[in-house]
């Protein structure tokens, strides 16, 4: 054995166990990496499985926070969740620790959250991506004992938060199961939260039901009918499950018909309280014996003027006599009505307007008046109904209407409704119904 | 030491031996064979496995990440089919839905639509009941069972092997059939956690993305209430205190929900008479508040009709007719209406079921007294007619109304003792010498504080009346 070969030999020795040191090194840290990644993937997994059952948004949140504890040895965990008024935020921790508010300064951050929907270490919040945030996360950090922020984020909402204390930076293995957990926590979080809403959809539809009820009951309940020479049909069809347009009709006594047709200006449930007030008040006034046309809209006017917030409506009154053979109407602002005569195939209509309802305080509307003989026939209606869209956006339009009633007044009434119903069906073609549709057509017979 | 350790021994040994001796050559020789075998072969062995297992978990979460964001049904029918094609290898993924108008709609990975797969309702309860992951091995095993049997016909005609139930809170969402040929059968073995990881992300992805559309809905809803409510808010008088005809008036109004089924308002009638109303719909909500918006119009109306000539009794009888016909018996509304006229020192009153508003006067020696305005009559609605009578009695400067609904005496939480009419009674005479704002202000903040912060259960509404002394009488 040559000496010259002993150092690079002992060389050799030395280097390769240096190599093995190195390598047992690395393969013990990756092993023991490994058992808990394998772990932390299975406490993630239960949560996934776990959570879709839970029951409410709170303990999503508390489950995730607990699991995120387990699962990444957080000594510390805190839940924030936007509190009842809009904007504001609680923080609370896991077990029976009480709610407490989020300080305004760090409320900030909240928002930005949803358009950053990533695990943010809280000891890099110094770096440009944070700019002004800067301040209400270290705040968060500080206040709170967190290091990490998990954000939830759903569809462009921050619905909820997870802060915990790590006590190290994140390895990026331990990121990318953050990143893990951030996602199964949002979408169980955002189940819950969208449970509860369409919960209280059911709620608000039934309470709307309800409301709608109420509002059908004020509609006639004969919807054609004939007395003194006259005979008339109403028509009238909501767009909603609540509608703005209303018609009323009242025997007035000595052979009258006093028929008034109104269409408020706004939709839904707040048009129909508009017109339970209008309908209810030409209840009032025609039961007062308020039989003018032109009066009972000048009293209408009146009790539905508001000067701090105004409410809108449009309106024709017409009062039909057949012995004298005249009608009376006046109109706010509405289409004018169509005068089928009995002896000219021209259809006229019954000319003349004035402001809108709820406009002008001390507003006049006069009546005017025409004759009506035996075959002659009015048709009021609003304007939802001209303008009842095809699928191609398309007006159903007046001269459809007039055609339509044209080709069909000298049938009886109900006739009449069917065929422009009818018309008006056959025009849209499926398109939906977006407004309220009201007819009522009179005719001396 | 892990792996290394036979290295480290081998080369322990050559250095006992002597590393030049023949022997010591050897052993370090075996050592370094070892070692690259593991440096070669080894270590990327181990890491392979790992990766394998990181890119399905990964895999798994791109899937839930994308699938949220996901719109349709249909959308997360593509995005699982690609993940179940990069990940797994598998060679179709097809996405089972009952469709809205009976029957399933069969959703492709290619964005293709059919609804051709035959009876598929047994098979479905069987996997709803099942809620795991299912292959077509054990629906062999299992073929003794119906639903079972019925899941194999199911996963026979779509040409899957592996069908996941997606169960969400009790309820079957849909089902997902795999089509992994290259493994018929074992397909689900090894896999097992990854499949239900896959189905639970599948299965939260639809579910909000059905909820969403019902939470949106949602939104315009309560938009419509909100709008309600302003208009509700409209047809009563403002929060402002009111001096006319030598009367101060405070009306205070909370509601409890969106709508709220108190009405109160006060009408100058002309002549130097004022109509004060109050009223309270049963229940709360959007109902209600359309039948205070109908005694609203009702009041508007009389009084311009009837002006200084309208009588609290002949008010409630056309109120009542009003109700009746939109409540339809369903909903009732108690109402008291007064006019006071401080000239003539009276005030005429009728109630129809409201309770009785307290009257504070000056007694003798200037004591205060408390006395209730007590009349009777049926609760307007619930018959097509009612007679109302009207009382009267005197009004002095000095004298203040009190009118209240229920809300105000019942406040307090569910299962605590309300407010009462015990404390509401102290509260006034504590309050006697206040004007009629700040008595009305000094009322409800007793309330407030008895609550202490815990939500009201029904709407409260107040309303102080006072006659002032000829002096202050001016209008404001």
């Amino acid at each position: 054995m040559s000496s010259a070969l002993t150092i690079p030999i002992a060389l050799a020795v030395v280097v390769l166990l240096l190599w093995a040191v190195f390598l047992a090194l690395r393969h013990g840290r990756r092993q023991a990496t490994t058992s808990r990644a394998g772990l932390n993937e299975q406490v993630l997994t239960e949560f996934v499985v776990r959570s879709l059952d839970l029951p409410g948004f709170s303990d999503v949140l508390a489950d995730a926070t607990t699991t995120a504890q387990i699962a990444f040895g957080a000594q510390r965990g805190v839940i924030f969740e936007p509190g009842a008024k809009d904007g504001t935020w609680d923080a609370w921790a896991p077990g029976p620790q009480p709610l407490e508010p989020v300080p305004d300064a760090s409320r900030p951050a909240f928002a930005w959250l949803k358009h950053n929907a990533e695990v943010i270490a809280l000891d890099e919040v110094s770096g440009p991506r944070f700019g002004a945030m800067r301040i209400p996360l270290s705040d968060l950090k500080a206040r709170y004992g967190i290091d990490t922020l998990v954000p939830l984020v759903d569809r462009r909402t921050t619905i909820g938060a997870i802060g915990l204390w790590l006590g190290r930076r994140p390895s990026g293995f331990e990121r990318s199961l953050l990143e893990h957990l951030r996602i199964e926590a949002t979408a169980a979080a955002a189940n819950v939260r969208l449970h509860r809403e369409a919960a209280h959809k059911l709620t608000l539809e039934k309470e709307v039901d309800l409301a709608s009820a109420v509002q059908r009951a004020l509609l006639p309940a004969v919807q054609e009918d004939s007395a003194h020479g006259l005979s008339w049909v109403g028509h009238c069809q909501f767009s909603g499950q609540a509608g703005s347009d209303f018609w009323c009709s009242y025997d007035v006594g000595g052979g009258k018909l006093l028929v008034v047709i109104g269409d408020v200006i706004g939709s839904g449930l707040a048009g129909s309280m508009v017109s339970a007030v209008a309908k209810s008040c030409c209840d009032a006034f025609s039961a007062a014996g308020t039989t003018d046309p032109g009066a009972l809209l000048t009293a209408l006017n009146r009790a539905l003027w508001r000067p701090q917030r105004p409410i809108h409506m449009t309106g024709v009154a017409a009062l039909f006599d057949a012995a004298r053979g005249s009608v009376a109407w006046a109109n706010a602002g509405h289409p004018m009505p169509y005068f089928a005569s009995a002896h000219d195939d021209r259809l006229g209509v019954l000319t003349g307007s004035g402001p809108m309802l709820g406009d002008i305080q001390d507003a006049r509307y006069a009546s005017s008046t025409r004759g009506l003989v035996r075959g002659d026939a009015v048709l009021l209606y609003t304007d939802g109904l001209v303008e009842a869209m095809n699928l191609q956006r398309v007006p159903f339009g007046e001269r459809r209407l007039q055609r339509a009633l044209s080709a069909a007044k000298t049938a009886g009434p109900p006739r009449v409704r069917d065929a422009i119903l009818h018309a008006v069906d056959e025009f849209r073609a499926g398109a939906p119904v977006d407004d309220d549709e009201l007819l009522v057509y009179v005719r001396a017979s | 030491m892990g792996a290394a350790l036979p290295a480290v021994g081998l080369a322990a040994a050559a250095g006992f031996m002597g590393v030049a001796s023949h022997l010591g050559i050897g052993l370090l020789g075996g050592a370094a064979a070892y070692l690259g075998v593991d440096a070669l072969f080894i270590q990327p062995a181990i890491d392979r496995k790992q990766g394998a297992g990181d890119e399905l978990a990964a895999a798994a979460r791109a899937f839930l990440q994308r699938a949220l964001l996901s719109r349709t049904v249909a959308d997360i029918a593509l995005e699982l089919d690609a993940v179940a094609r990069s990940a797994l290898g598998v060679e179709r993924t097809l996405l089972l839905v009952p469709a809205p108008e009976g029957g399933v709609r069969v959703l492709g990975g290619d964005g293709s639509e059919s609804a051709r797969v035959g009876e598929a309702e047994q098979a479905f309860l069987w996997l709803g009941e099942r809620g795991e992951p299912v292959d077509a091995e054990l629906l062999t095993q299992l073929a003794e069972f119906d639903g079972a049997r019925a899941a194999g016909e199911l996963l026979h005609r779509l040409d899957a092997q592996v069908l996941l139930p997606l169960r969400h809170r009790g309820l079957l969402l849909g089902v997902a059939a795999l089509s992994t040929p290259g493994r018929a059968g074992k397909a689900a073995e090894g896999l097992g956690n990854f499949y239900r990881i896959l189905g639970a992300h599948a299965t939260v992805a639809i579910a909000n993305t059905y909820l969403d559309v019902e939470a949106r809905g949602k939104k315009s809803l309560s938009k419509a209430l909100d709008l309600a409510t302003a208009i509700q808010e409209a047809l009563m008088p403002d929060d402002r205190p009111v001096r006319r005809h030598g009367i101060a008036i405070r009306g205070l109004f909370r509601p409890v929900a969106e709508c709220g089924g108190d009405l109160w308002t006060w009408q100058d009638l002309g002549g130097g008479r004022l109509l004060l109303l109050i009223g309270d719909a049963t229940g709360h909500g959007a109902a209600p508040a359309m039948l205070t918006a109908v005694a609203k119009g009702g009041v508007d109306a009389l009084r311009h009709v009837l002006g200084e000539t309208l009588d609290p009794s002949e008010l409630l009888t056309q109120l009542n007719r009003a109700v009746y016909k939109a409540g339809r018996t369903r909903y009732l509304m108690t109402a008291f209406a007064a006019v006071l006229d401080s000239a003539a020192g009276e005030i005429r009153f009728a109630n129809a079921g409201q309770n009785f508003p307290y009257m504070i006067t000056r007694g003798d020696a200037g004591r205060v007294k408390l006395e209730a305005l007590v009349a009777r009559g049926n609760t307007l609605g619930a018959a097509p007619e009612a007679h109302y009578v009207t009382s009267a009695r005197r009004l002095d400067p000095g004298d203040r109304l009190v009118l209240y609904t229920d809300g105000v005496i019942d406040a307090g939480s569910p299962g605590s003792e309300p407010f009462g009419e015990k404390r509401f009674r102290a509260a006034m005479i504590s309050l006697a010498e206040a004007p009629a704002a700040k008595l009305a202000e000094g009322l409800l903040a007793e309330v407030d504080a008895y609550l202490s912060g815990r939500p009201f259960a029904d709407d409260m509404t107040l309303v102080v009346a006072e006659a002032l002394p000829r002096e202050e009488g001016a209008e404001v």
